[in-house]
């Protein structure tokens, strides 16, 4: 009971607040960008996250844990931020502009692209996507961390590479072979 | 010519790779966490100050912490607040699978097709 | 082939539910890919509710909708092959929620793509006291119970909340004629 409540007041002590903020606020500032597309929103909410963090510090019981409860806090928060603050994108992805040029693969304009498209798909879609390339999850974590069935995650995942794939072909134009083509 | 499969993907982690948050995110982080610790503490000695004030109920304050030091009390809350955390995760599975099949019930009446 | 079964059945208290599962349904647990199966009674949502956040919006939210509930009850089965369930079977479910005491307020009906789709609400005194959903699609039946009062605003929260978006209509008139009956 006491060796309980030792290993308790350990792990309390290992995950220093200070310690963790430095630790994990790329990756929370990250998942709130990608997703929302402005860095002072995604600074605010990211921000919330960690002062909500603070305070359920107690209730954590590994830096596991704390790292699963950072990527849940803040998937749900950003989707809740963007359905309340009504900043959806002006365009669905179908309807999105193409570039005037075409782009090279390897482009840093490509990747700017993707980051436009991957903002134009539907909130739950684009938090998956952003999920699984940003943070490399399987989908059950993904499913987990949003509390989705692991069947909707694959298959918003297939869903969202298909149009990603087919507005990016057209972006990079007929004449231009993707690096890494064999 | 088709993008292959894997070429996107490792674009896609290249676009939604790490971003470096704002110089000085973690300081007011910090600061505002020090301001809510503050106002957190008035408001607690503000409510302590008033429970002290009678001296009787300070004998009653001090049995109760003693026990709250019983280890087995620390045990039983740790298994309850797991439980609880549990039942709280399958509540909002429940909730969103039902929003889900709502919603895709309702927009294929509005809009005859799927989401 | 890897099999899910999620079974997050704490109180099984099938009296409390408005809908009687038929035992064929119920034995597709053992051809489904995945399960969800979520049997919460008025005692479990109450002690739930001690751990939803406030300071979450959607913990919130639920916390209030789940407030006077008597109950949740899910199933959902996701399957790798058409054909794995019978429609009569699902009808078996549908004929228990007849007026008066059941409206049908949305029904889809699709030939093309063999999705069906029902919300039912359950009326007493003019107010909502139980909704059910029944979604079959060729790869997934989801059936869903809440029994107990619900508000107007949080059905309506509960159509597009909880990580789901509303549904947003469209700006411009649809030429398409939709599958409804």
């Amino acid at each position: 009971m006491a060796d309980t409540l030792r290993a308790e007041a350990l792990v309390a002590c290992s995950m220093d607040f200070e310690e963790l903020v430095r630790e994990h606020q790329a990756m929370v500032f990250s998942l709130a960008y990608h997703f929302l597309q402005d860095r002072a929103t995604a600074e605010e909410v990211a921000q919330d996250v960690f002062v909500q963090l603070h305070s359920r510090l107690g209730r954590l019981e590994s830096p596991e844990h704390v790292k699963f409860w950072l990527r849940r806090t803040i998937s749900h928060r950003s989707i809740d931020y963007l359905r309340r603050r009504k900043l959806r994108a002006e365009t669905a992805l179908e309807d999105a502009p193409e570039p005037v040029t075409p782009v090279a693969a390897g482009d840093p304009m490509l990747s700017r692209r993707l980051r436009q498209l991957v903002a134009s798909l539907p909130e739950r879609a684009r938090m998956i996507v952003v999920l699984r390339y940003q943070e490399d999850m399987e989908l059950a974590e993904i499913a987990k961390t949003m509390a989705i069935p692991v069947n909707t995650v694959r298959s918003h995942l297939h869903r969202s590479l298909a149009l990603l794939r087919e507005k990016v072909q057209r972006t990079l134009g007929s004449g231009i072979v993707a690096q890494g083509t064999k | 010519m088709r993008m292959p499969d894997e070429h996107l993907e490792n674009e896609l982690r290249h676009a939604l790779r790490l971003e470096a948050p704002p110089p000085g995110f973690a300081e007011r982080v910090f600061e505002r966490v020090a301001r809510e610790r503050t106002r957190s503490a008035e408001r607690g000695w503000k409510n302590w100050r008033r429970f002290f004030a009678t001296p009787a109920l300070r004998w009653v304050a001090a049995g109760a912490l003693c026990l709250v030091a019983v280890g087995a009390y620390e045990v039983r809350e740790r298994e309850q607040r797991l439980a609880g955390e549990e039942a709280k995760r399958k509540v909002m599975l429940a909730l969103r699978i039902t929003s889900a099949k709502m919603q895709h019930a309702e927009n294929r009446a509005v809009n005859g097709r799927d989401e | 082939m890897k099999r899910l079964l999620l079974v997050l059945t704490l109180s099984v208290s099938a009296a409390a539910q408005d809908i009687r599962i038929p035992v064929n349904i119920q034995n597709l647990e053992h051809k489904a890919a995945e399960v969800v199966d979520v049997n919460l009674d008025g005692a479990m949502l109450r002690f739930a509710a001690r751990f939803l956040e406030d300071e979450d919006s959607d913990e919130k939210e639920a916390k209030e909708l789940i407030r006077n509930l008597k109950g949740i009850y899910v199933r959902n089965f996701e399957f790798d092959k058409l054909g794995e369930y019978s429609l009569q079977d699902v009808e078996e479910v549908r004929a228990q929620l007849k007026p008066p005491t059941w409206q049908r307020i949305v029904g889809v009906r699709s030939k093309r793509d063999g999705d069906n789709a029902d919300i039912f609400l359950k009326m007493e005194n003019n107010e909502v006291v139980g909704l059910a959903v029944i979604d079959a699609e060729p790869k997934e039946l989801t059936i869903v119970n809440i029994v107990g009062p619900i508000k107007p605003e949080q059905l309506s929260s509960l159509g597009g909340h909880f990580g789901v978006p509303k549904v947003e209509r469209d700006e411009k008139p649809s030429s398409q004629k939709g599958g409804v009956k």
